[in-house]
């Protein structure tokens, strides 16, 4: 089989997702040795920009993007003293299935950072979709109930940043039921009691899992990826790229802009604040 | 501020990054203590070894059926094989919790703690 990751790379006026992406997809090559794809909108600044790191990237699928298709904004916070609204264009997801030029392929956010090869046993089992619905906090203390559920009393969140799914007449069902809440999100946002009116990723795949199991809350399907998740939030920062070792700033959350610092290493970590990752990444690649 | 008061704000930095630390060995140690074989993952525990070790004792050795981390049931063709593997994985990880813990126990600042890793 083909296998591979799928990448999607929308740049906004601030944050550069193609370097995030390329950063990713040299993480890839290193440890998981697949292959990788990227979805842009901006392919020919992918390639005038990044032309001396682009023999890690092995298709590039140019994507359209319609500044009206939705104009949905996101705060981007920078630590705990800084913030920006700012366009998220990350509507595309839902066509992954149709997107992806390998057969079996894992999505991931290009804030994500792969630091080892264990997502490569999606390729060999069995499931036709995974994914992650509890990251493990890097920050130790901090008590966020507001990624358990997609809201209080509704259902299970599950994380859009890192799945798998191999083509199937299921995982067809499956992005066509993300289309279909896409597309009529007011509606199941209001049913699903979800009160930020911006359209995200996490929020209609929860949704589209929950009426895929018959709107109950089944524990069986689907299955977590194989490897566990490591998240910071944008009001942690990442301070250090040293090898595979990664410096975090973490947010002490009762005294606003003091941070504890941690590294990690060895273990895939999402990395929410783009500022801080764009700025080390910068440092990564001028090397 | 306060001298004594300073002085403690200062190790309650140290002691958060060092407990955050411990922490984070452990969730890497379960992160990396995991077998997959045939499409199927087995999250490697002391309860897991010790109950392949007692069917081996009890001359079970070929096509027994365990419940992988997904619930779902495999037939481990041969069961020596399969907890030698587990063993392998298990101790490898173990050794690198305990020499990364033991790296950072001592370390009396918080720069040497994040040093280390």
């Amino acid at each position: 089989m083909n296998n591979g990751v799928l990448l999607f790379a929308n740049n906004n006026d601030q944050v550069d997702y193609v370097k995030q992406a390329i950063f990713l997809a040299k993480n890839i090559k290193k440890h998981m040795r697949c292959g990788v794809a990227i979805a842009t909108d901006s392919p020919d600044y992918l390639y005038s920009q990044y032309e001396n790191h682009i023999d890690s990237v092995d298709h590039v699928i140019p994507i359209d993007w319609h500044v009206t298709q939705t104009n949905n904004y996101k705060r981007f916070r920078d630590g705990t003293m800084s913030e920006k609204n700012l366009m998220w264009k990350n509507t595309n997801r839902s066509s992954a299935y149709e997107l992806t030029p390998f057969d079996q392929t894992i999505v991931l956010d290009t804030d994500v950072i792969i630091n080892n090869d264990r997502y490569n046993a999606c390729w060999d089992q069995s499931e036709d979709f995974l994914i992650d619905s509890k990251p493990v906090d890097v920050h130790g203390t901090r008590v966020d109930t507001s990624f358990d559920r997609i809201s209080d009393k509704s259902v299970t969140f599950y994380w859009a940043t890192a799945f798998f799914f191999r083509k199937s007449a299921t995982t067809k069902i499956f992005f066509d039921t993300i289309n279909h809440v896409k597309e009529n999100y007011d509606f199941y946002r209001m049913i699903y009691q979800i009160i930020p009116t911006k359209l995200r990723n996490d929020f209609v795949f929860s949704i589209a899992i929950h009426i895929m199991n018959g709107f109950t809350a089944n524990k069986e399907w689907p299955k977590p990826m194989p490897a566990r998740m490591f998240m910071t939030t944008d009001k942690d920062m990442l301070h250090e790229i040293n090898n595979d070792s990664y410096l975090f700033m973490l947010d002490k959350e009762t005294h606003p802009g003091q941070y504890t610092v941690n590294s990690i290493k060895d273990v895939n970590i999402h990395c929410m604040n783009k500022f801080s990752l764009g700025r080390c990444i910068d440092k990564v690649l001028n090397d | 501020m306060d001298r004594r008061l300073e002085k403690a704000l200062e190790f309650g930095n140290y002691m958060a990054t060092l407990n955050n630390q411990k922490r984070l060995l452990k969730e890497k140690f379960l992160d990396q203590s995991v077998y997959y074989i045939d499409g199927h993952k087995f999250q490697i525990t002391m309860e897991l070894i010790n109950y392949c070790k007692t069917l081996l004792d009890l001359d079970h050795t070929h096509d027994i059926v365990l419940i992988d981390s997904f619930e779902t049931p495999y037939r481990v063709p041969d069961l020596k094989a399969f907890l030698d593997e587990i063993m392998h994985i298990y101790f490898s990880n173990l050794n690198s919790y305990h020499t990364e813990f033991n790296k950072i126990k001592n370390k009396r600042s918080i720069q040497e703690i994040v040093d280390n890793e």
